[in-house]
């Protein structure tokens, strides 16, 4: 065991908290993580046992095709890491503002470099278990079947974490200095949803961006690629060489990682209590008077559905949640306005976008206003049934959606009528029916455990909204393809799915 | 003086716990009920019960002679909650969660408006009107709760430990706030581990501990009854509950 206060201790700490931040219990979880682990492994060594002889040994460092082979796994590290630091940046800026155990750490005669050193790498270490559990097994099976090597790639994706973490903890160090802490907390959760779909954008922009008119077909594509000649020794691609056992690259890499993750940490502690204090402080500078007195409206639902709407535009979490799930609209909405620019996309294909999009979004925010109820008892006692409170909820949060769907279904509307039709159908189906599984299989909580949760409820409204909102995206899709016929199989499915998930919403209390 | 509140055989358990095992009191209008006890001893059991919040097991609740398990909507029409934590809404102003609290009780815009108008100046947030919630000290957000809470001119007060977590100029204010409702002719029924205020505040007293009433009365009634003439409430409460408690039988095991 340990010694108290050491930074095994505090880590094993750090881990058991990360562990409970869950819902389930930590004997079961642990149970169906063995099961998927044990399962996933097995899998992948079938898999790897006759395809791994097949997969060329590393290092590729002989000609273009090489140079094509590194830049491939140079985006899949960079994906990796764009998501690390995102989920990295959100954890860091947490530390700031929601500081829960920390003010009982830092009052402790524990050394506060020592705590934030422990909290740091607690950090990096939680964006591990992922892609840990995800690309662990095959590259052992790799590392048997085709080269030792491969365990480098090991290295890379645990060292990765670290670095993602130093490079988060220097965005908000600087951010808090540029911008000051009101305006950090916004950004960098703007910036963590950006990185988060960083990879993904820069090809969509690059797909769209790299051929004039018409389409791009697959042998031109293929040319392409071929075409680039890419030198496998160029600097840029050193994790990606890296990852596949070049020693120089490797060291030069972990030579990196040594540096940037303390190099962060020291940053960010050196100004980690004044930062935090600032934060605390947020909001409480004495500003002017605002003398206005607003008018007051009166009406239950009308209050209940502007109070809904002004917590949904004032929660930056939401907002940075609801950017990152509009971002990886923006290739399609620039194919929708400029249609001469790379069309690889008839009209038709917007139908499953928007209609995913509708049910991903309501059902975001159905859970926000539904669930994430800051007052709950102040709503039980006040003279109102609870089934009025439940429709303004449910209002606020399809309305939003269906504003910001209407420009683009307009758009399509006018450009193709009937697949116009079927988005809009898919599109209002879609949001509905993911407010409903969200009342019915509503999770209560405040807001703030939402930001610590960063879930949507229960594992059964997530995974019902999922499976019924992909039913409505198949049938608006088949639909605004031409296929109505075939359509009415996905949403019988969906409207059985929709019907199965029925819960009769909690009664008012007294009432019961 | 009217029946504000009359609690008759009040039950609720919690998996097979009894937490409130058959309360009856009543509070009458223009009155300050104290309801103390020790901790878990089934005040706000009681009280969330009573405030709507909480189905009972059995009983009966009635306010101002609307049986508020058989019509719950216009018991709550006439009662307000005050919790120990004050819930707001960390994003709204405290003018904007007025108005929200306005809306659910049905008062009329414009009373609502001088009502929050009165209330804010009267409790020193005027001239935090416009600011959020969140950039509220604690005894800021009380305030504003109590405001809310005030807001639509309730017959009946509910207040769970209202004085938490004030200081002592908003403590004075609270409780100035409390009998000027009790002037008024509102009832007010309050738990509160504060026992000075509860003696100098209430016109009568219950004590309640595992779920029951043990006694109820004036302070002088409580007095003569726990045998400490002059003495604090404290005294007596500590006294009666000791003895109270001795006199029950044991649980079986």
């Amino acid at each position: 065991m340990s010694k108290p206060g050491s930074i095994p201790w505090l880590m094993a700490h750090e881990l058991r908290l990360f562990w409970r931040r869950g819902k389930m219990r930590p004997k079961s979880g642990l149970i169906l993580i063995g099961l998927i682990l044990g399962g996933w492994l097995l899998l992948s060594f079938f898999l790897f046992q006759k395809i791994g002889p097949l997969i060329p040994p590393p290092p590729f460092l002989n000609g273009p095709g090489d140079g094509l082979a590194l830049a491939a796994i140079g985006v899949m590290i960079g994906f990796i890491a764009s998501v690390m630091t995102s989920g990295a940046i959100l954890a860091a800026v947490d530390a700031i503002y929601t500081r829960n155990d920390l003010d009982l750490l830092l009052s402790s005669p524990v050394s506060p470099w020592r705590v934030l050193v422990v909290r740091s790498s607690a950090i990096a270490v939680g964006a591990l278990p992922l892609y840990a559990g995800m690309l662990g097994p095959p590259l052992i099976w790799m590392a048997i079947f085709s080269s030792p090597l491969w365990l480098s790639a090991i290295v890379v994706l645990a060292t990765l974490a670290f670095a993602a973490t130093g490079l988060a903890l220097l965005i908000v160090t600087g951010l808090f200095r540029l911008i000051g802490p009101r305006s950090t907390r916004v950004l960098a959760q703007i910036i963590s949803a950006v990185a988060g779909a960083a990879v993904f954008l820069s090809f969509q922009l690059f797909n769209i961006n790299s051929h004039g008119t018409g389409g791009m077909s697959q042998d031109e594509m293929t040319a392409m690629i071929a075409g680039l000649n890419i030198d496998p020794h160029v600097w840029w691609l050193f994790p990606a060489r890296a990852f596949t056992g070049d020693i120089v690259s490797t060291g030069l890499w972990l030579l990196g990682v040594a540096m940037l993750f303390p190099l962060g940490v020291f940053v960010f502690s050196r100004s980690f209590v004044a930062d935090a204090a600032a934060a605390s402080a947020m909001g409480k500078r004495k500003r002017g008077t605002d003398a206005r007195v607003a008018q007051v409206h009166g009406g239950v639902m009308q209050s209940v559905v502007r109070k809904e709407l002004r917590l949904l535009a004032r929660d930056p979490l939401l907002l940075s949640q609801i950017g990152l799930q509009l971002i990886y609209f923006i290739p399609l909405a620039f194919i929708l306005i400029r249609p001469d620019r790379g069309i690889m996309l008839t009209e038709a294909a917007f139908a499953p976008a928007l209609t995913l999009l509708a049910g991903t979004l309501a059902g975001s925010l159905t859970w926000i206003t539904v669930s994430a109820e800051d007052a709950p008892d102040l709503l039980a006692s006040a003279p109102v049934q609870a089934k009025t409170v439940d429709r303004a909820k449910f209002a606020s949060a399809v309305a939003p959606v269906l504003i910001l769907m209407a420009t683009p279904v307009a758009i399509l509307l006018v450009r193709d009528a009937w697949a116009g039709v079927w988005t809009a159908g898919g599109v209002i189906a879609s949001a509905i029916s993911a407010a409903l599984i969200g009342l019915w299989r509503r999770a209560p909580g405040t807001r703030r455990e939402f930001v610590r949760r960063r879930s949507k409820g229960t594992l059964m409204a997530g995974l019902g909204q999922a499976l019924v909102a992909m039913g409505i995206t198949a049938t608006a899709g088949l639909g605004a393809y031409g296929l109505p016929w075939i359509a009415i199989l996905p949403a019988i499915i969906a409207a059985a799915m929709l019907g199965a998930l029925y819960k009769p919403a909690p009664s008012s209390v007294s009432a019961s | 003086m009217s029946t504000a509140l009359k609690v008759t055989d009040l039950a609720k358990s919690y998996g097979g716990k009894r937490a409130v095992d058959g309360i009856s009191f009543d509070v009458r209008a223009g009155e300050l009920y104290a309801l103390l006890g020790p901790n878990g001893a089934g005040k706000t059991t009681t009280l969330r019960m009573v405030a709507g919040l909480l189905a009972a097991d059995a009983g009966g609740i009635s306010v101002f002679d609307v049986d508020a398990r058989k019509d719950p909507l216009a018991a709550k029409q006439l009662i307000a909650w005050l919790p120990d934590e004050p819930l707001l809404y960390d994003k709204l102003t405290a003018w904007e969660y007025l108005e929200f609290v306005a809306g659910l009780w049905g008062v009329p815009p414009v009373s609502a408006r001088a009502e929050a108008e009165r209330l804010l100046k009267l409790l020193g947030l005027w001239d935090n009107r416009n600011d959020r919630c969140e950039t509220f000290s604690r005894g800021m957000k009380q305030k504003a709760v109590l405001a809310g809470a005030l807001i639509h001119e309730p017959k009946l007060l509910i207040l769970d430990e209202p004085l938490t977590g004030l200081d002592a100029a908003a403590s004075r204010l609270v409780k100035d706030l409390i009998r000027e409702r009790v002037a008024q002719g509102a009832g007010v029924i309050l738990t509160t581990h504060i026992l000075e205020v509860a003696e100098r505040m209430a016109d009568r007293i219950g004590i309640i501990k595992d779920g029951k009433l043990l006694i109820e009365g004036s302070l002088e009634e409580l007095r003569t009854q726990a045998g400490q003439q002059g003495q604090s409430l404290e005294d007596v409460f500590l006294s009666l509950t000791a003895t109270l408690s001795a006199a029950e039988p044991e649980p079986a095991k």
